[in-house]
């Protein structure tokens, strides 16, 4: 994968049809916290939706991707964030918006936020000067919570777990050792909104 | 026997907190425990004696700051005098430290230390990144002048609660006797300043205007809150000067701050009590227990004797020997375990002095060498651990010897002008 950005399957940016192969990756290591009663996912209205069906092709990039290069597809593309594969190719965190901007505001400002009232305009055109020369590695955070990530036959309630309790805007869908595509909260809550549950008579 | 056990787990617990094999409350707490099992110390000795009980009078004053500090803070009054000052310097480094360390000291005489850093550092980075100055000679500065600000009032630091409560002294006492000294301490160590980062002034004229853009007046956000808040706080400061005249203890005063502040800030629970360090209230209490079984047994009494003893009834050298030996104490361990240890012998030693004399001279020496002694190391007083934690994690650490060889010059220059000032004022002129 190197250092560029690539495109997860049936993307139009490249790599169409291809995916990525995700060899001796076991994640399912990465969703045993998540237990979902089977109830509770029939009553969200999408039941027979499963994960595979909704997964969208997703840009990658890798932990050697320019930060500059990074946050330019995010802004670009206007995503909520970006799947980071690591040196071997395999998924290896999800790199969210607010992250690359915690990077980019400095950390006493962020201590105390009466001080970012005190900056003018050309401090703001100054932020990005922080990404410069640094990579995606350097952009996560040093403590990392586990890769938000789950199967093809997950349900919409399975996908809304995982980002609830990783506070992730979005998920990596993986079947057959395969990088199938993500699913992102936007197109998540779309789908549950699509169908409200019937009121009660 | 039960004295016996009462120093040993005492000693283990200095040495626990020492060494931050386990947090100190833990130690402290763990202490307390094993003393009330032993039967040292009852529940009557640990929650109604004045003389072996927790000092609830401490407590309560410390909280009752902390939550007055947790509204001021929402008010961005640190950050727009800390913006103005620099501007007034006209960004030259040596006066913006002056300002900031003159602003530092000035609200920790009425504001927990570590809340006035925890304040001056983050509009510090600002200033300095602007300037492309390095920031750690004016954070170190401004924790070391946070420290001798602090020593010139009874709320300024913690241990001087303790020594105000144990001792019977006003906050018009502390400011009497040991304001004129911290102002000279204060002068010299900003004098000291000019030479000790001599090499830290260097800059750019031309990043100047990059602070004279700063606009401070939008640091404030809520105008109402500020005026409110600095009306209750020129009330509790006055209520603290009026205290003793009227018999009212300062925890009464600061409690009725505080309550007063919540009503009229009306701000959301969570963020009155943001800076309330439950852990440090609780160490507070664990500590208490501790030194009341100390106490209890006789070890407190025996300790007085064997200082009587070795001083033989000499007032001075009693006086050099508390100011020397808190400040080599305090450099290296918690200056508030000592002090709560020594508040008690202390006030043994002051009982008995002799008749013609101001014994109050050893809880002054007490307070100045274990304020001042804190600025010797960086692990020497909380803020200077504070300032250490922000400077790391914004990019730029600072070395313990780094902090050390700035603070051991300023607390020797420190306690240095304390002994001239303790032998005219307490022994010639008095």
């Amino acid at each position: 994968v190197g250092g560029r950005t690539t495109y997860g399957p049936h993307s139009s940016g490249g790599h169409a049809g291809m995916g990525l192969i995700v060899r001796d990756w076991d994640w399912r290591r990465y969703q045993r916290a998540v237990l979902i009663a089977p109830e509770i996912s029939a009553s969200v209205g999408c039941p027979d939706v499963q994960a595979r069906d909704i997964a969208e092709p997703f840009p990658l990039v890798t932990v050697d991707t320019p930060a500059v290069e990074a946050a330019g597809l995010l802004a670009e593309r206007r995503l909520p964030g970006l799947i980071v594969l690591d040196r071997s190719g395999r998924p290896h965190a999800i790199l969210p918006g607010s992250q690359v901007l915690r990077f980019m505001i400095p950390g006493y400002i962020q201590d105390d936020l009466s001080l970012a009232h005190v900056l003018d305009e050309r401090h703001a055109d100054r932020l990005s000067e922080a990404l410069r020369g640094k990579t995606v590695e350097q952009l996560l955070p040093a403590r990392r919570d586990e890769l938000p990530v789950v199967a093809a036959d997950a349900t919409a309630v399975e996908i809304a777990a995982v980002m609830a309790r990783w506070r992730s805007p979005v998920v990596a869908v993986v079947g057959g050792g395969r990088l199938l595509g993500a699913v992102t909260v936007s197109r998540l809550l779309g789908l549950l909104l699509e169908r409200p549950p019937e009121s009660p008579a | 026997v039960t004295a016996a056990v009462v120093v040993v787990v005492f000693v283990g617990v200095y040495v626990l907190i020492a060494t931050e094999r386990v947090s100190r409350v833990a130690a402290a707490l763990g202490g307390a425990a094993i003393v009330l099992a032993v039967g040292a110390v009852g529940s009557n000795d640990v929650f109604y004696s004045r003389e072996t009980g927790i000092d609830w009078n401490v407590i309560f004053l410390l909280f009752a700051m902390m939550v007055i500090v947790s509204v001021l803070k929402q008010t961005g009054l640190f950050e727009y005098l800390a913006v103005w000052s620099a501007k007034r310097a006209r960004g030259r480094p040596y006066r913006v430290m002056v300002m900031l360390c003159l602003i530092t000291a000035l609200a920790s005489t009425v504001l927990p230390n570590v809340a006035i850093v925890l304040l001056a550092a983050p509009v510090t980075l600002l200033v300095c990144e602007r300037l492309r100055l390095r920031p750690a000679p004016f954070l170190i500065a401004e924790a070391l002048a946070s420290n001798i600000g602090g020593t010139a009032t009874l709320i300024g630091d913690p241990p001087n609660l303790i020594i105000g409560s144990r001792g019977d002294l006003s906050f018009n006492d502390f400011l009497v006797n040991l304001g004129p000294v911290v102002v000279v301490v204060l002068v010299a160590f900003l004098v000291l300043c000019r030479w000790l980062f001599r090499r830290e002034y260097v800059y750019d004229p031309a990043r100047v205007e990059e602070v004279m853009e700063l606009t401070e007046r939008e640091a404030i956000g809520d105008r109402g809150l500020l005026v409110r808040s600095l009306i209750v706080l020129f009330l509790v400061i006055a209520g603290f000067v009026a205290g003793q005249p009227l018999d009212i203890d300062p925890s009464i005063v600061a409690l009725f701050g505080a309550g007063a502040l919540v009503l009229t800030s009306r701000l959301e629970t969570r963020d009155y009590l943001e800076d309330v360090e439950w852990e440090t209230l609780v160490f507070f209490m664990g500590l208490f227990v501790l030194v009341g079984a100390l106490t209890k047994v006789g070890v407190i009494q025996d300790l007085a004797d064997f200082a009587a003893d070795a001083t033989d009834g000499r007032l001075f050298y009693a006086s050099m020997l508390l100011l020397w030996m808190s400040a080599g104490l305090s450099a290296v361990v918690d200056n508030i375990p000592y002090v709560a240890t020594m508040a008690p012998v202390v006030a043994e030693l002051t009982a008995h002095a002799p008749p013609d004399t101001d014994p109050r001279v050893l809880w002054w020496a007490l307070a100045l060498g274990a304020d001042l002694g804190g600025n010797a190391t960086a692990i020497g007083a909380s803020a200077n651990v504070v300032v250490l934690g922000v400077a790391k994690r914004n990019g730029y650490p600072i070395g313990f010897w780094e902090f050390t060889k700035y603070g051991a010059v300023v607390a020797v220059v420190s306690l240095a002008i304390c002994v001239p000032y303790i032998w005219l004022r307490y022994f010639v002129l008095a």
